[in-house]
């Protein structure tokens, strides 16, 4: 349950290390795909214009078929391109700062990106991207059917906004009882997201604990948890 | 254990290089030798400081910065630069990927040519099931190249710029139709099966139609100068989309997940070769099939097509193929 509420994703490289990816939700996909869209129509609109000027000079005939070429290109290859370049993302993804890495974390190459853009076209049947969509909100790892095939994930390209590293000064308080791991992990991330929770909700899940005898003597559940957390984390200077 | 304050002031050094580095590495600059080779052994040492502080529960901060750290040094220490290796491509993994899938050739071959011969047939009992097929658009395209009157070798190709127009043009919609036909594998097979069988029935309609009403001399001599790349090329998109789909049907001892990213990798060599034969027979296409040589000498350069494609797909051997 823990891991579906919390949007990273634990990998572990081959150093036997675990990172996190952050892979990139339905929305902000659709988002960068329409400003993909608006991209990939103005480098068309242009072409034409350019072409239709051209086929002054060049004839009907080269200018058409120049055209019919560079479609070809900008249609099969417009995300490959920009996806195996040094962004790892089409200029879409690059404004919504995102980008397609590898499932390992490591850069996409030319075969793989090739393989999802391919696979991109049957993501949007039947029409709208319904196939992707279904398969971004359905998959633990918002893939689309390209990115399964292609063993790819679109994830976050910056860090998460980590906390201040909040100075809450507390007096160390002990919890009384022995703490689990993830339970010990729970005060300590508390205390670190403190800033990002409104004071209703500090109290909230803070009021559990008011059933452990040592909470009685601190003023309020929060300041107790905060204390544990500052007790464990051993009493930094 | 150490607390964080301790553990940040003994390995503060350390991750300021780890950091100067990947910024370094980002704006594409070169390592000095010393820096690269000690690279590995420091990347390794900031993954185990990783580690220890989420053991340790050193908190969110130092974490993700550290996560950062491995994250970058991993990017450029494993990244891959494909080189391009064309002609390897060709000589060894593209043929050794063919032997290695010799069944799903045969498949796609029948999904062809059985339509293929059953509509081309089906002309000499009445023409329904062509029309079906064709549909009076069609219909009227084959009368206007291959009709009794019609001129093959003019259609679309009215001055001389158009050979160049009709080269480019038979790539986008030829290749395309590879590419679709492959990406309709992923339907468990059954979209490159339809794409496969639908082609073989509408190019032995046409072909159908043209012994039935026009004339066959015109359109063997066009077609059949690029037949051999632009059919072996159908086949061996198809080859790759049966490749996709198979891994999902009968995965083994994969998940259908593992067996479906491991088939997709050996279906892209495939792929690749049905490009490059698609790109060579929309060449011919444009720049041969259409300009008036006498019908024999176009057909032995298809014959010599045929010969050559048939020699270079068995040239191939099973163990050339290289498992990605």
């Amino acid at each position: 349950m823990e891991t579906k509420l919390d949007n990273r994703r634990e990998i572990e490289l081959a150093e036997g290390v675990h990172i996190h990816l952050r892979p990139v939700g339905i929305f902000p996909r659709l988002l960068a795909r329409s400003i993909d869209l608006t991209i990939f129509t103005t480098i068309f609109s242009i072409i034409s214009v350019v072409l239709g000027f051209a086929s002054l000079l060049i004839g009907n005939e080269v200018s058409h078929g120049v055209y019919q070429l560079c479609a070809f290109f900008l249609f099969w290859f417009y995300d490959p391109f920009f996806e195996a370049s040094k962004f790892s993302a089409t200029p879409g993804k690059l404004c919504l700062k995102l980008k397609v890495v590898r499932r390992s974390g490591a850069p996409v190459g030319f075969g793989s990106s090739f393989l999802r853009g391919l696979l991109f076209w049957v993501d949007v049947l039947p029409g709208l991207g319904t196939v992707g969509t279904v398969s971004i909100l359905c998959s633990r790892n918002s893939q689309r059917l390209g990115d399964m095939v292609a063993d790819t994930l679109v994830v976050y390209s910056t860090p998460p906004a980590t906390p201040s590293g909040a100075s809450h000064r507390y007096p160390a308080t002990r919890p009384g009882v022995l703490l689990q791991r993830e339970e010990q992990l729970a005060f300590l991330q508390f205390a670190d997201r403190l800033d990002t929770l409104s004071e209703v909700r500090q109290e909230e899940v803070t009021r559990p604990l008011t059933s452990l005898d040592a909470a009685q003597n601190s003023p309020s559940s929060i300041s107790f948890a905060l204390g544990v957390a500052q007790w464990l984390s051993l009493n930094e200077k | 254990m150490i607390s964080r304050k301790q553990f940040e002031k003994s390995n503060e050094t350390r991750w300021q290089e780890g950091e100067r580095l990947v910024a370094h590495l980002d704006d594409k600059g070169e390592l000095s030798a010393k820096e690269a080779r000690e690279l590995p052994a420091n990347f390794r040492k900031v993954c185990q400081d990783l580690g220890l502080s989420g053991e340790r529960l050193y908190g969110l901060a130092l974490s993700s910065r550290l996560n950062g750290i491995v994250m970058g040094l991993f990017r450029h220490l494993h990244r891959s630069r494909t080189r391009l290796a064309p002609v390897r491509f060709l000589t060894r993994t593209f043929p050794g990927a063919f032997k290695h899938n010799l069944g799903l050739f045969w498949i796609s071959v029948a999904f062809f040519w059985v339509p293929f011969f059953l509509l081309a047939f089906s002309g000499q009992n009445g023409l329904s099931w062509i029309q079906a097929i064709l549909g009076p658009e069609g219909m009227r395209g084959m009368d206007a190249m291959y009709g009794k009157n019609g001129d093959a070798l003019a259609h679309g190709r009215e001055s001389h710029g158009s050979d160049f127009m009709m080269f480019t043009f038979y790539i986008m919609n030829n290749v395309g139709i590879d590419f679709r036909t492959f990406a309709g594998g992923i339907f468990f097979g059954i979209g490159t099966l339809f794409f496969t069988i639908f082609n073989g029935l509408s190019i032995g309609a046409s072909a159908g139609y043209v012994h039935a009403t026009g004339d066959p001399m015109k359109f063997w001599t066009f077609v059949c100068g690029h037949s051999a790349f632009e059919l072996v090329g159908l086949h061996l998109s198809s080859m790759a989309g049966l490749r996709l789909g198979w891994g999902l049907i009968r995965p083994g001892q994969l998940t259908r997940m593992a067996a479906l990213v491991k088939n997709a990798r050996e279906s892209l060599v495939l792929l690749g070769g049905a490009a490059v034969l698609t790109f060579l027979a929309a060449f011919i296409e444009g720049f041969w099939s259409a300009h008036p040589n006498p019908p024999t000498l176009k057909f032995t350069v298809g014959a010599v097509f045929w010969g050559l494609t048939i020699l270079y797909l068995m040239s191939g051997r099973r163990e050339w193929y290289e498992r990605p």
